[in-house]
């Protein structure tokens, strides 16, 4: 599937700051795309260009093909890493003023608040004001900001910080049923284990530019690096001795030894080495994690 | 009614007439309104009745001359016939009646033996002896008639429209006090309501759906029908409450001048509410909102005391120059307007001035706001915030 939301080569200063350097970024239909990156990498800049509430210096958005407009922003939802909503406003009126902005008439914004309310297991507090609720509970009302419209593109900034695990499992499971919707969702976070948990693809920022893009497994498996982790009945390591390309790194966190194959030694004559010193019970290529994979492409 | 203006517009309306804050701040307007009144109506002025008590037949030739002697006084004489002299001191002592006059030979008053409706008596009784003398003499009925009712004076007015100048400097006075008021407390709603937003980090969630221009005129629009609402309400309470009670006098409050008072507030509030806004666009905190809008209060308050003082002299120079320049127009114009003839083209002009500062202020706020709403932390300065990019 192609990509809906394109940015293509985004630029932008402030005064001596480069905050993005020809940022280029896709995000694909009915996919979740997990968006990493240092602090100040321009993770929260990009975002903001694609809701509009900021313009680059140089780029283009563009949206089904076309150049993004207000018309087609206004379908979005977005959650903003500066969480807040109106404190004195009463949570279900909230959800209805915001719906409506986002282009709902009255009748079906109220019933799409109701809907959502009832989803997020906040019907009962429909009639309170927002700062009379507990944190938890405001940050399901946030969240249920940036749905209520039934938005076209999901865009979140660290959706998941200061989550309890299970406003985690509430938050990953709503995102789940938007993306097999078919929406697109594209979120920042700093938790690189629910990235990889969560996401379908991935794109790692640094310095104002993708330093790489793609599906989470493709990533691993591109990694340059050819790590086999062997559970071998032997007594010692000393069987490994003396094979040429062949080091190694300790034992594996799942059990086993962690070996590292230089790109021209031959995997086959590793699992002889192996059988030779004993019964080999698990041979396997192992993969990076992504935060291994985040770690190497940001250094 | 679907577009991104009317409903931010209903939105700050609705939310802020649900607000404690606005529903104590009107209540206590009204309650003053009310104290004003009731004051202004124990304090006399206006209408006055007074009350005569007559004792025995002596007494009953000064009930026609006391009741035509009323215009005179500014005030209704009426008399009231009691049995015996006790009777009338007791009504006089309880306040049941002003005076008492018994069997023609005595006049019975609280404490002031000079007292205006004693006078009063006195000249009727001078009255009434000389007709008696006249009647003696032998003079026919007509020429009596004609000797004691001489037909009036023509009476010519020097300097017309002295008479009720006072009057309507008074009410001048208030309809400049109750606009600054306005203008004051609405735009204080504006910078706080902008403020708000920001302080709460809600701003950019509704930016992520609407253009701030759209959020300015929406919010600018919605506290302003809630504060001309208000206004009205005041306004109506106090003028329906003054004629009930017949405290104030309103001689000639005419559809016009309410009108006037309207067009200026309306003028007034949106020249200062862009203003106000770009005052509250600068800063992320309530606390800091102090320190944005002091400069312009300070604006205000000045045009209201400049207006204020101008009034003295309605025709001078102070006065009609105030009446122009926008910041003082919305207070001074009106007022000049209630006092004297103002030239229409002047009115034309005022209201021109008002409109074109109020547009350049409006493309000043809308400008600001773009750039400065989601900008969180400590005051911006306006130069700062209008040299920086949007966003």
């Amino acid at each position: 599937m192609s990509a809906v939301l394109q940015c293509r080569d985004l630029r932008l200063r402030y005064g001596d700051l480069v905050a993005l350097d020809g940022l280029s970024l896709d995000v694909e239909p009915g996919r979740m795309t997990g968006f990493v990156g240092p602090n100040g990498a321009g993770k929260t800049s990009t975002m903001r260009i694609v809701l509009g509430v900021l313009g680059p210096d140089e780029g283009t958005v563009t949206w089904e093909g076309r150049p993004l407009d207000a018309a087609a922003r206004r379908g979005f939802g977005y959650m903003p890493e500066e969480r807040g909503l109106y404190p004195k406003m009463r949570v279900a009126d909230q959800l209805v003023y915001l719906a409506r902005l986002h282009g709902l008439d009255g009748p079906d914004a109220v019933r799409a608040a109701d809907d959502l309310l009832d989803r997020l297991d906040l019907t009962d507090r429909a009639r309170d004001e927002l700062e009379a609720l507990s944190l938890g509970n405001q940050q399901r009302v946030q969240l249920a900001a940036a749905l209520v419209h039934r938005p076209s593109l999901l865009v979140l900034d660290e959706p998941f910080s200061g989550l309890d695990p299970i406003g985690v499992d509430v938050l990953a499971g709503v995102l789940r049923e938007e993306v097999d919707r078919g929406v697109p969702v594209l979120f920042s976070s700093h938790q690189l284990e629910l990235v990889e948990r969560l996401c379908d693809s991935v794109a790692i920022v640094k310095s104002g530019r993708i330093v790489a893009a793609g599906e989470v497994e493709a990533l691993r498996r591109r990694d340059r690096r050819r790590l086999l982790r062997v559970e071998v009945d032997a007594p010692d390591r000393h069987w490994l001795d003396g094979l040429p390309g062949a080091t190694a790194i300790g034992p594996a966190h799942d059990g086993g030894l962690l070996v590292e194959l230089a790109d021209d030694a031959d995997p086959q004559l590793l699992l002889d080495r192996a059988r030779a010193a004993g019964p080999v019970t698990h041979f396997s290529t192992v993969l990076p994690s992504l935060t291994e994979l985040f770690r190497e492409v940001v250094a | 009614m679907n577009s991104p203006r009317w409903l931010v517009a209903k939105r700050e309306l609705t939310e802020r007439a649900r607000s404690r804050a606005f529903q104590v701040g009107t209540l206590i307007q009204l309650v003053a309104i009310a104290v004003v009144l009731v004051i202004a109506s124990v304090t006399g002025g206006g209408d006055d009745t007074k009350t005569v008590a007559l004792v025995g037949q002596a007494s009953q030739p000064y009930a026609q001359a006391l009741r035509a002697a009323g215009p005179a006084l500014d005030a209704t004489i009426e008399t009231r016939d009691y049995p015996n002299r006790a009777a009338a001191a007791k009504a006089v002592e309880d306040g049941d009646a002003d005076a008492a006059v018994v069997d023609g030979a005595e006049v019975l008053v609280e404490d002031d033996p000079s007292d205006t409706l004693a006078a009063a008596i006195q000249a009727t009784r001078g009255q009434l002896a000389l007709r008696e003398a006249l009647d003696r003499a032998g003079v026919p009925p007509a020429q009596l008639q004609a000797a004691l009712d001489p037909a009036p004076l023509q009476v010519r007015v020097l300097e017309p429209q002295n008479e009720d100048r006072s009057t309507r400097q008074g009410i001048a006075f208030v309809a400049v006090l109750l606009l600054y008021l306005a203008i004051f407390t609405y735009g204080l709603w504006v910078a706080g309501g902008i403020v708000e937003e920001k302080a709460s980090r809600v701003i950019e969630v509704v930016l992520s759906a609407i253009r701030p221009r759209e959020l300015l005129f929406g919010k600018i629009v919605g506290l302003g029908l809630l504060g001309l609402g208000q206004f009205a309400l005041v306004l109506a309470v106090g003028v329906i409450g003054a004629s009930l009670l017949g405290s104030v006098d309103l001689p000639h409050v005419t559809v016009g001048w309410v009108a006037i008072v309207a067009l200026w507030f309306l003028l007034g509030y949106a020249l200062y509410a862009t203003v106000y806004a770009v005052a509250g666009a600068l800063v992320s905190r309530q606390e800091d909102l102090q320190s944005s809008t002091g400069a312009l209060n300070m604006v205000v308050i000045g045009s209201y005391i400049l207006s204020f003082v101008a009034l003295q002299d309605p025709d001078g120079t102070l006065m009609t120059v105030v009446s122009f320049l926008p910041p003082s127009a919305p207070m001074a114009m009106p007022a000049r307007w209630l006092v004297s003839d103002v030239p229409l083209w002047q009115l034309l002009v005022a209201i021109a001035l008002t409109l074109v500062t109020t547009a350049g202020t409006l493309r000043l706020a809308s400008v600001v706001y773009a750039r400065a709403a989601l900008r969180i932390g400590p005051k911006l300065s306006l130069r700062k915030a209008l040299a920086s990019r949007e966003g």
